[in-house]
C-alpha cells in the first residue's frame, strides 16, 4: 500500500508542473490582456496603459513571465490579482471556504443517496420501480442548472418567498448562534438541492449497474446456497464486489469538487470559487486564473490518489497488480 | 459597451430634456432607518472613482467620497462639498467656498485635500478628469475653505468634472500623499470619504457595507441607517433578488433592459428612466472590399428595419435611431438628414443600390459576405445580430454572426480594426465634442473607444473642432448640423436605435429620483 | 456467467436472443423510439422548413397558437422551426462528442489497464493532466483562436469527457483481469491482446456504456452552458442557445425555454434509458 502511494507521489510533481506550464499558456494564448479590462471603457492615454503593464509585468517576455512565476510559486508566493489589488492566496482562500461550504455537503449526500438509490433499484424486483427511479435519478442531469436554477428561484423565492434567492447568507444580517445556521442552511437549499440531483444521477446509475452485475457473480449464489442471508450477502459480498465502478464515480465527483460548480454559483450568486474564476477570465486576471488552476489541479490529484488507495482497499486483487511490479 | 458620461445634460441643452419628475406627495416626509441594498455585477476592484471608471467601482464609490458639487437628474448643478462659488467674467477662475465637514475617520476636510486630490490623484490617475486637467493653469489654496481654479481658456464642463462620476472626488490628504494611489489600502480596502455613509466591512464576492455617517455635514441626512452593496454577477439574478425582496435597488448600468416591462407592469417596483442617452451603432470597417462603397453602406441602412429591431430585439425600450447623434439633441440636428426619410426600410431600393455598387448576385444569390460582431456581454447582441442577418438575407447580404469576449473584442475592434460590421454602443456624452466626435474624428483612431471604421474625413474633423470652440449653442448646432449632413451620407457608422437605460428599484425606496449617474443615496429613505 | 470461453468468433444464436430480449423491453423500444422520432426531427425537420430557420414570421412573444404551434420568440421566430434546427445541432454535438470521447476512453482506458504498470502510470498521469484542464479555459481559448463552431464544440467536450471514461475503462479492466476466466483463456494460451479484446473490452463495456450515454446529455448540456457564457455563435440554432436565450424572458415567455428544455430533457432521458437497456442486455455476463 505505501509502495502504491509513493509511486503515486513521486508523479505529483511532474504532473502539476506540465498543467501549470500549459495553463499558463492557454491563458495567455487568449486574445485580449488585464490592460483592456482595467482601463474599462473610457480612452486612457498610451503612457497610462504602459505604465499598467510595467507595474503588472506583462511587458516581459512571456518565458519570463513564467520563469518569474514559477520561481514565485517555489517560493510559496500565488501572486498578486491585476483587478483585486489583494494577494491571490489570501483571495481564494477566502472563496474555497465558500465553495467548501457548498460542495462537501452536496459531495456526501449525493453519493450516499446515490449508492443506496442505485442499490435499491438493482436488488428491487418492480421493473416500473427500476425505470422510475433510473428516470427521476437522471432528471437533475438532464436539465441544464442554469434553467432548472431559475425555475426553482422563481418559484421558492420569488413567487412563494419561502426561500432566499440569490447569495450565501442573509447580507442584512442575522442573530449568530442557531439563526445563523439556519440561514446558511436555508441559502444552501436550493444550490445543494440541485447540485445534490446533478451529482447523484451518475452514482446512482453507476451504482445500479455495478450491483446488478455483482448480483450475477457465482458468490452470490454460492452464498445463498451456503444459507447468508440477503442482507448479510449484500453488504458483505455484492458491495465490495460493485464498489470498483461506484469509487471511479464518486472519485470524478470529487476531483469536480471545486469547479464543478460554476453554473451553481453563477444562477445561485453563492461568492464561491467558479464566481471567482468566472470573473478572472473575463477580466484576464491571470494570477487569479494560475492560482485557480493550482488549486484544482491539486484537488484532482489528491482526489484520484485516494481513489486509487480505496480501489486496492476494496480489491485486493489491485493491491496484488501493484504489487506485481 | 455603455460610455459614462462625460458631460452635463438637461435643461441647458433644450426645453425637451428636461425631465419632469413626478412628485410624490403621497410618499409623505422622509422616515429615518433601514438599510438599502442594491447590486454591484462583481466586486469592486477599487473604491475609489479617481482611478478607476469601471462600472462597479464606480457604483460603491461615490457613497463614501463626494466631489465640490454634485449633478442632479436633468444635469442641475448643485453645491455638494463646495457651498457656493463665484465665476469670473472670462470664465476663466472658480472661487469656492467649502463647507465645514470631517473626513470619516475625524479629521476635518480642508481646501488642502481639494488641492491635492484635483492635482495628484484626479489630473494624473482619471481618465475622466485628464481631460479637464488640461485646460487647468493652477489651483490655489488661500484659506482652508478657500480653493481658486483658473483655467487656460473657457471650459463649459469644468464644474459638471467636479463631481464624483467624472473622477472629481475629493480624497483625504492625510492618508493619500506620498502613496501610490491605485495600492493604497484606502483606495483598495477601506475608503474613508465625507459621505453621507462610511465604510463597514467588504467581504469579497459577497458584499461591501456602509453604514450611516453620524457626523455628516448635512445635518439630518442620511435617512438610511446603511446602504450594502450586494455582488450578483448574473443580470438575470440581480431582477430575481429585486423581486425576492433581497435587494432594492439595481443601477440603470447593470439593469436588464428585457425585464423593464415586467417592473413597469407590477405596482411593488418602480423604473427610473436614466438621464443619460446613449446610441447603438454598428461600425463599418470602411476599409473592408464592399463595404468601402457608401452606396452598399446606404443600401445596408435600408435593408434594416430599425422599427422592428425597436419592437423586438430592445423590447420596445428607447426609440429607432433618425440621424448619426443621438435624437435628445434636436439642436445639433440637421433638417434634411432624417433616416426615416433617407433610408426607410426597403428592401428593394437597397437591392437596386447594391446593382449600382456593382455588387451582383453569385450562385447561391450571394452578394456580399460579412461577419457581424458584438461583445458577448451584451445582452443584447445576439438579437439584434441575429436579426440583421434574417433581414439582410433578403438582399443577398450573407452575414457571420461572430462574438467575442470584451476583453479580446475591445482591442480587435477598436486598436487593430480587424472587423467587418460590429455592434457598439456609444453615450452622447450630452454634448458632441465630448462623447460622440470620437466615433468620427480621425485623431481618435487606433484607440479605445474612438473611431474604429477607417473614416477619415477632413471636412469632418475640422467641423468638428470648430463646433468645439465656437461660442453659444445655436452657432455650434449649426456646425454640427453640417457634420451630421456629411455623416448622414457617407454612413461610416449605422446609427440603429437610442438607448434609454433605467434603474430598476422597489416601490417602497424613495429619495431616488435625483440620482444622476452614479448612486449616492444621501436622499434614500425606505417606506415602512 | 460463462464458464466456457467461445474459441472463434461471436455466437450468432447468442445475439440473436439478445434483439429479441431487447426488442421485448418496453423500456427499450420506448427509448429508441424518442431517439428515433427525433433524429427523423433532425434530419426532416430542416429539410421540410428549408430557408426558413430565420424568418421573421409574425409578431414576437406570440403564444403557442394553432399558427405557430410552439410560439414565436423574442424575434418573431417560430419557436417549433427553430426547434427543428435546433435538434440537428444538439443532437450532433450530443451524440459525436460521446462517441468520439467514448472510443477514445476505451482505448486509452484499456491501454492502461492492461499494460504494463509503467505503461499505465504513464496513461493514467496523462489522462490526469486532461482532466484537471479548466473546461471553461480550454473553450474559451479554443472559441477565442477559431471562432464558435459546432465541430469545435464537439471537439472541446470528447476533450474534456473522455478521461472519466477512460478512468472507469482501467478499473474495469483491473477488475476483470484478474478474475478466473480470464486467468482460465491465458491458461488456454490466448495472447495477452486476444484476452484484451476477446474478454476483458467486452465485460468491461456496461459500466463504460452507460457512462458513454450520459456523455451525451452531458455534451448537449455542455454546448447550452457554453450558450449562457455567450461562447457558442448565435448563427447556428440549437436547443441549448434557445434554452438561454429563452430563459431572458421567463417571465414573458414561457413557451420559449419550456419547450427546448423538455427537448433536452426527453432526449438526455431517452439517450440514458437506452444506454441502460443495452448495457444490460448485451453484457455477456447478464445472460443466463
Amino acid at each position: 500500500m505505501s509502495r502504491l502511494i509513493v509511486s503515486r507521489l513521486i508523479w505529483v510533481l511532474p504532473v502539476v508542473f506540465i498543467v501549470l506550464v500549459m495553463n499558463f499558456l492557454l491563458t495567455r494564448l487568449v486574445p485580449g490582456d488585464p490592460i483592456t479590462a482595467l482601463i474599462g471603457d473610457f480612452p486612457a492615454p498610451p503612457e497610462y496603459e504602459a505604465r499598467m503593464r510595467a507595474e503588472f509585468g506583462l511587458d516581459e517576455p512571456l518565458w519570463r513571465q513564467l520563469l518569474l512565476y514559477l520561481w514565485a510559486l517555489v517560493q510559496g508566493d500565488l501572486g498578486y490579482s491585476f483587478f483585486n489589488r489583494q494577494p491571490v492566496a489570501q483571495l481564494l482562500w477566502e472563496r474555497t471556504l465558500n465553495t467548501l461550504l457548498l460542495m462537501v455537503p452536496v459531495l456526501i449526500i449525493s453519493s450516499v443517496l446515490g449508492v443506496l438509490v442505485g442499490m435499491y433499484a438493482a436488488v428491487q424486483r418492480s421493473r416500473a420501480l427500476d425505470v422510475l427511479i433510473s428516470a427521476l435519478s437522471l432528471g437533475g442531469k438532464s436539465v441544464p442548472i442554469f434553467w432548472s436554477g431559475q425555475v426553482l428561484i422563481i418559484l421558492f423565492a420569488v413567487n412563494l418567498q419561502w426561500l432566499p434567492a440569490q447569495g450565501m447568507q442573509s447580507i442584512r444580517g442575522v442573530d449568530p448562534g442557531w439563526p445563523q445556521v439556519w440561514d446558511f442552511v436555508a441559502h444552501w437549499l436550493m444550490p445543494g438541492a440541485i447540485a445534490v440531483a446533478f451529482n447523484m444521477a451518475i452514482v446512482a446509475r453507476v451504482a445500479r449497474v455495478a450491483f446488478k452485475e455483482s448480483i450475477l457473480g457465482d458468490y452470490v449464489t454460492t452464498g445463498r446456497a451456503a444459507g447468508l442471508s440477503q442482507r448479510v450477502v449484500l453488504f458483505r459480498h455484492v458491495m465490495p464486489n460493485a464498489m470498483i465502478p461506484i469509487i471511479t464515480v464518486v472519485g470524478n465527483n470529487f476531483s469536480n469538487l471545486l469547479t464543478g460548480t460554476i453554473m451553481v454559483e453563477a444562477v445561485f450568486g453563492w461568492p464561491g470559487l467558479g464566481q471567482v474564476f468566472m470573473t478572472s477570465i473575463a477580466q484576464r486576471d491571470y494570477p487569479v486564473l494560475q492560482g485557480v488552476f493550482l488549486l484544482v489541479t491539486l484537488v484532482t490529484i489528491l482526489a484520484n490518489l485516494i481513489t486509487d488507495i480505496l480501489y486496492a482497499i476494496v480489491d485486493p486483487r489491485v493491491r496484488a497488480g501493484y504489487a506485481r511490479a | 459597451m455603455v460610455f459614462p458620461m462625460l458631460s452635463r445634460i438637461g435643461c441647458a441643452l433644450g426645453a425637451g430634456l428636461c425631465l419632469t419628475l413626478p412628485t410624490h406627495a403621497q410618499d409623505g416626509p422622509p422616515v429615518s432607518g433601514g438599510t438599502a441594498i442594491f447590486a454591484v455585477g462583481s466586486d469592486p476592484a477599487t473604491i475609489n472613482r479617481n482611478i478607476s471608471t469601471s462600472t462597479a467601482d464606480g457604483l460603491v464609490s461615490c457613497v463614501v467620497y463626494e466631489g465640490l458639487v454634485e449633478v442632479r437628474a436633468g444635469g442641475v448643478i448643485a453645491p455638494l462639498l463646495a457651498s457656493e462659488w463665484t465665476v469670473s467674467d472670462d470664465n476663466l477662475v472658480y472661487e469656492f467656498t467649502l463647507r465645514q465637514a470631517n473626513w470619516h475617520d475625524g479629521q476635518p476636510f480642508t481646501s488642502a485635500d481639494v488641492k491635492y486630490t484635483l492635482e495628484e490623484v484626479s489630473a494624473k490617475f482619471s481618465s475622466t478628469f485628464s481631460i479637464t486637467a488640461a485646460v487647468i493653469s493652477s489651483i490655489e489654496a488661500p484659506a482652508p475653505d478657500k480653493i481658486v481654479v483658473t483655467l487656460d481658456q473657457p471650459y463649459d464642463p469644468f464644474l459638471m468634472s467636479l463631481n464624483c462620476t467624472q473622477g472629481g472626488a475629493i480624497l483625504p490628504k492625510h492618508l493619500f500623499e506620498g502613496t501610490d494611489p491605485a495600492t493604497n489600502p484606502v483606495s483598495t480596502q477601506a475608503p474613508v470619504g465625507t459621505g453621507a455613509f462610511r465604510f463597514a466591512e467588504w467581504r469579497r464576492g459577497e458584499y461591501v457595507k456602509f453604514e450611516r455617517n453620524p457626523d455628516y455635514w448635512d445635518a439630518g441626512k442620511p435617512y438610511l441607517d446603511g446602504v450594502i452593496a450586494q455582488v450578483l454577477p448574473q443580470s438575470s439574478s440581480r431582477t430575481q433578488a429585486l423581486m425576492a425582496g433581497e435587494i432594492d435597488y439595481v443601477a440603470s448600468q447593470i439593469m436588464p433592459s428585457s425585464d423593464y416591462r415586467m417592473l413597469a407592469d407590477n405596482p411593488n417596483f418602480a423604473l427610473i428612466p436614466s438621464p443619460v442617452p446613449s446610441i447603438d451603432v454598428m461600425v463599418v470597417n470602411t476599409t473592408r472590399p464592399g463595404l468601402d462603397d457608401a452606396k452598399v453602406r446606404q443600401a445596408l441602412m435600408m435593408a434594416t428595419d430599425r422599427d422592428y429591431l425597436l419592437a423586438t430585439a430592445y423590447q420596445g425600450a428607447g426609440a429607432a435611431a433618425t440621424m448619426p447623434f443621438t435624437n435628445r439633441m434636436p439642436w445639433a440636428a440637421d433638417a434634411d438628414t432624417d433616416y426615416t426619410k433617407l433610408y426607410p426600410y426597403d428592401p428593394d431600393r437597397a437591392i437596386a443600390l447594391l446593382d449600382q455598387a456593382g455588387l451582383m448576385p453569385d450562385a447561391d444569390g450571394t452578394r456580399l459576405r460579412v461577419a457581424l460582431g458584438y461583445l458577448s456581454d451584451d445582452q443584447d447582441g445576439p438579437l439584434v445580430a441575429t436579426a440583421i442577418k434574417s433581414m439582410w438575407s433578403k438582399v443577398g447580404v450573407d452575414v457571420t454572426i461572430a462574438p467575442g469576449e470584451r476583453a479580446a473584442m475591445v482591442p480587435k475592434i477598436f486598436v487593430d480594426n480587424d472587423y467587418d460590421l460590429a455592434l457598439v454602443s456609444y453615450s452622447s456624452g450630452g454634448d458632441p465634442a465630448l462623447g460622440l466626435a470620437r466615433m468620427w474624428v480621425s485623431s481618435a483612431a487606433g484607440r479605445c473607444c474612438g473611431n474604429p471604421t477607417g473614416y477619415s474625413n477632413p471636412e469632418v474633423d475640422q467641423l468638428f473642432d470648430q463646433a468645439q470652440q465656437a461660442a453659444g449653442q445655436q452657432a455650434r448646432g449649426a456646425i454640427y448640423a453640417k457634420v451630421q449632413h456629411i455623416l448622414g451620407r457617407d454612413l461610416p457608422t449605422l446609427t440603429l436605435h437610442e438607448r434609454i437605460l433605467s434603474s430598476g428599484l422597489t416601490a417602497r425606496l424613495k429619495g431616488m429620483e435625483h440620482e444622476y449617474y452614479l448612486p449616492t443615496f444621501r436622499e434614500a429613505w425606505l417606506q415602512d | 456467467m460463462q464458464s466456457s470461453i467461445p474459441a472463434s468468433g461471436p455466437d450468432t444464436r447468442v445475439r440473436d436472443r439478445r434483439l429479441v430480449r431487447l426488442l421485448s423491453s418496453s423500456v427499450a423500444i420506448l427509448s429508441f423510439g424518442v431517439i428515433l422520432v427525433l433524429l427523423g426531427c433532425a434530419v426532416i425537420g430542416p429539410i421540410v422548413y428549408s430557408g426558413q430557420e430565420l424568418a421573421l414570421t409574425s409578431a414576437s412573444l406570440v403564444p403557442p397558437s394553432g399558427q405557430s404551434w410552439l410560439g414565436t420568440d423574442e424575434l418573431g421566430r417560430d419557436v417549433f422551426v427553430q426547434m427543428l434546427f435546433g435538434s440537428r445541432t444538439s443532437l450532433l454535438v450530443g451524440v459525436a462528442a460521446a462517441v468520439s470521447a467514448t472510443l477514445v476512453g476505451i482505448a486509452i482506458g484499456a491501454i492502461a489497464g492492461f499494460g504494463s504498470n509503467r505503461v499505465d502510470t504513464v496513461v493514467m498521469r496523462v489522462t490526469e493532466i486532461f482532466q484537471v484542464m479548466p473546461s471553461f479555459v480550454l473553450a474559451a481559448v479554443i472559441v477565442a483562436l477559431w471562432g464558435p463552431g459546432t465541430m469545435r464544440i464537439i471537439l472541446i467536450i470528447a476533450i474534456l469527457s473522455w478521461p472519466q471514461t477512460a478512468r472507469l475503462m482501467r478499473g474495469e479492466v483491473l477488475r476483470i483481469k484478474s478474475l478466473d476466466y480470464v486467468n482460465a483463456a491465458r491458461c488456454l494460451g490466448m495472447t495477452e491482446t486476444q484476452i484484451l479484446w476477446r474478454e476483458v473490452v467486452p465485460n468491461a463495456l456496461a459500466p463504460v456504456l452507460t457512462v458513454g450515454t450520459l456523455i451525451v446529455g452531458q455534451a448537449i448540456l455542455l454546448e447550452a452552458g457554453l450558450a449562457f457564457f455567450g461562447l457558442t455563435s448565435p448563427d447556428v440554432a440549437s436547443w441549448g442557445k434557445m434554452l438561454n436565450s429563452g430563459q431572458r424572458f421567463f417571465y414573458q415567455g414561457w413557451w420559449l425555454s419550456v419547450f427546448p428544455g423538455l427537448a433536452i430533457f426527453v432526449t438526455v432521458l431517452a439517450f440514458n434509458l437506452a444506454g441502460d437497456k443495452v448495457a444490460e442486455i448485451f453484457n455477456p455476463r447478464s445472460e443466463d
